[in-house]
């Protein structure tokens, strides 16, 4: 019963802050949406709830958790935050001054139970400790940095969880780059860009889809470094600078905007840096992709997959470390559910009880 | 016959038109295209390729030149003009532990520069002031430019106010000796220069100590560079009523310098007013992808003494341009490192704390 109550508790509040806010850029328009078909409605929720608790299994009500939140972007970690209140009694939330939304949430949502701190960019670590030990459960998102220095303040009695860097691609094997999936490429690279969990970096492109298809990447390169201008100047300088980096590296068959087209190399694995920077592999066959998706098992996170064969992409992917495999255009678009570690959201953090009979 | 040189040490402001520093700006600047295998041709190449940027040989104004970002610096290989045996190397070490070089073939561009600048822009020294150094002399500091700067210009009254420690490149201020050096002025003109790091070190030294001074009105006080992370930073004002409160001076006493290992010349600003340039430097602010003008932008410099690097350096700064053609610099764009000339002293302090 306190589960449904929290979750209609929720979903109003959802509700609420909806009406209370005016969407305007493509971003804060996506994240509106996003909130609005998954967290308006307690039935839908409720059955997420059932899969994440399965039925007869009781958990004991966590006591406290401090949810240090990725702050790349509107409401990122939403999800998160939705899990831990209605599991636990106490959750203190360390935000990023970027994600203006997720505040304005918690003070629609108007719970005791629930405190917003700021970033602890600027704290030291005895501070940083010093938050920690408030709570028994500790859960942060971030760069791998912040969950290291996190994880190193944290003492052995409170549970830890880290989500750290994460890498997602998009695997094109099909012979032809079509402008709708062109259209969705251009979602998946710029919606909340800087979100590793979710939006592709790297583009796995067929050879013949590559020598096919040279208008429709044009399309792309030109929609991503429309979007990419719209970004404010360290966005823009970052780009440079890696540009900088993959101009002249022999692997690079061309530079389009921010794709560097290049042939595969599982030896020289190296992140973009976000902001529609983006890799296009041209390969000639699965084994090329799947050596270098390989050598960064611990990274990877979604995919997306154009194929006639999804489900031998979907098992390699699988095998490959990734927990989510989407259409082209949905990568942005995750249930509520879903962990990038595919790992359970709270119950990690919990103890249980399986009650048979 | 025109001599670049002799048109840094010599060429009154009011000749240095957009069109007479056009033509100097091009001719360098594509000098350092043509004779480079190194990071400055392969950049220009690069954004010429994105976005459709004039190529060197069609620029026709200094607006038109492709600047070389300062990360560049950092990156092995030649920037632009290839020098087997630099007369120095500056270096400035980054929080990364990156360093960036700077190769000068020769420091005669530096030289003219610097002994110009303060001619324009500071007061000139008495024959008995006290000359109080906040940085080491470059004779103990090789590799730095703004060591070699300050040590060009002023001759420290006393000595050991500043010790370096060879072997590890630390140094400490003797912060009761120049403590000492202060109040033995009476009416005699103090000079204080250094790394606005040390100058934010000494204050809290005098605060601490509850030292008050006035010094008198010719006095002055030069600081230079950032805080980098090393120090909670303080803005332009807050140094300058620390200066007020502990050394009695005025607003106009006090000048800093905007200056990077990487350039040649600096802007230079008195108060707490925008930074001027000397006349043979430009500014834009730029988009760093499109190199178009942008409101809130990446400062670039445009300096003619830049000649064996480049001589338009993209820094990492956001700026804005005042309607008189004064820059205000806004500080480090997110997500860049912070670094300047200031920082290998910064970092060496941070070793000793």
């Amino acid at each position: 019963m306190k589960t449904q109550n929290r979750i209609y508790e929720w979903t109003s509040a959802v509700e609420k802050f909806l009406e209370e806010i005016s969407p305007q850029s493509m971003n804060e328009r996506w994240a509106a949406d996003w909130l609005r078909e998954n967290m308006t409605d307690p039935e839908k929720l409720l059955a997420e709830f059932e899969l994440e608790v399965p039925r007869g299994v009781y958990f004991r009500e966590i006591h406290s958790v401090l949810l240090v939140m990725p702050g790349t972007g509107l409401t990122s970690g939403i999800h998160q935050l939705f899990w831990f209140f209605v599991s636990s009694k106490k959750i203190t939330l360390s935000l990023s001054q970027r994600d203006r939304w997720t505040e304005k949430f918690v003070e629609v949502l108007g719970s005791p139970r629930v405190r917003v701190v700021g970033s602890g960019r600027g704290l030291s670590n005895p501070d940083i400790r010093k938050r920690i030990d408030e709570h028994r459960v500790v859960v942060v998102s971030g760069s791998g940095e912040t969950v290291d220095r996190y994880r190193s303040q944290t003492g052995t009695e409170t549970k830890f969880k880290g989500y750290g860097e994460k890498r997602s691609i998009a695997v094109h094997d099909s012979p032809e780059l079509t402008l709708e999936a062109v259209a969705g490429y251009g979602d998946d690279i710029m919606v909340h860009d800087g979100l590793g969990c979710l939006n592709t970096s790297t583009i796995y492109l067929r050879r013949d889809a590559y020598e096919n298809s040279r208008e429709s990447l044009h399309t792309l390169s030109k929609y991503v470094w429309d979007q990419l201008l719209e970004l404010d100047v360290s966005a823009q300088n970052e780009v440079q600078k890696w540009l900088s980096g993959v101009y002249s590296d022999p692997k690079t068959l061309e530079v389009l905007g921010t794709l560097r087209v290049r042939e595969p190399d599982a030896h020289n694995f190296r992140q973009t840096v976000g902001y529609g920077s983006v890799e296009v592999v041209v390969f000639n066959d699965s084994v090329e992709v799947l050596k270098e998706v390989g050598v960064v098992k611990s990274l990877n996170s979604s995919a997306t997959v154009l194929s006639y064969d999804s489900e031998f992409w979907i098992q390699a992917l699988l095998d490959s470390g990734f927990s989510r495999v989407t259409s082209v255009g949905e990568a942005q678009w995750p249930r509520v559910s879903w962990r990038h570690d595919g790992d359970s959201n709270f119950l990690w953090a919990t103890t249980q009880m399986s009650v048979e009979g | 016959m025109r001599s670049l040189i002799v048109d840094l040490k010599t060429l009154p402001g009011s000749k240095w038109t957009d069109e007479y520093f056009s033509e100097w700006a091009l001719e360098v600047a594509r000098l350092q295209y043509d004779a480079s295998e190194g990071h400055y041709r392969s950049h220009v190449d690069m954004m010429v390729g994105l976005t459709g940027h004039p190529h060197p040989s069609r620029w026709e104004s200094w607006r038109d030149i492709v600047p070389l970002p300062a990360y560049y610096f950092k990156r092995p290989g030649p920037i632009s003009i290839p020098s087997s045996l630099p007369e120095r190397v500056w270096t400035s070490s980054g929080t990364s532990g990156q360093e960036s070089r700077t190769p000068l073939v020769t420091t005669a561009y530096y030289d003219t520069v610097i002994e110009r600048e303060f001619k324009m822009f500071t007061p000139t020294v008495d024959d008995d002031a006290i000359v109080i150094p906040v940085i080491p002399d470059s004779q103990d500091w090789p590799y730095s430019s703004l060591a070699y700067m300050f040590s060009s210009v002023y001759k420290p009254t006393y000595s050991g106010l500043v010790q370096v420690e060879p072997s590890t490149r630390n140094f400490t201020l003797n912060y009761e000796d120049i403590r000492w050096a202060l109040s033995t002025a009476g009416k005699r003109q103090v000079v204080l220069y250094g790394t606005s790091y040390g100058f934010v070190k000494l204050f809290d030294y005098l605060k601490e100590n509850n030292y008050f001074f006035s010094l008198s009105e010719n006095s002055f006080m030069i600081d230079t560079g950032g805080f980098k992370g090393f120090v909670k930073p303080i803005s332009r004002g807050q140094m300058v009523r620390k200066a007020i409160t502990h050394l009695g001076l005025g607003q106009d006493q006090c000048y800093n310098e905007y200056g990077m290992s990487e350039m040649s010349s600096q802007l230079w600003s008195r108060g707490n007013e925008p930074h001027t340039l000397p006349p043979w430097m430009r500014a834009r602010v730029v988009s760093p992808l499109t190199l178009e003008d942008a409101e809130r932008g990446l400062l670039v410099l445009y300096d003619l003494a830049n000649v064996y690097t480049a001589m338009a350096i993209q820094t990492e700064d956001t700026a804005t341009i005042t309607e008189d053609g004064r820059v205000v610099v806004h500080g480090r764009v997110q997500g860049s490192e912070d670094k300047g000339c200031s920082l290998t002293a910064s970092s060496n302090y941070r070793e000793i704390l």
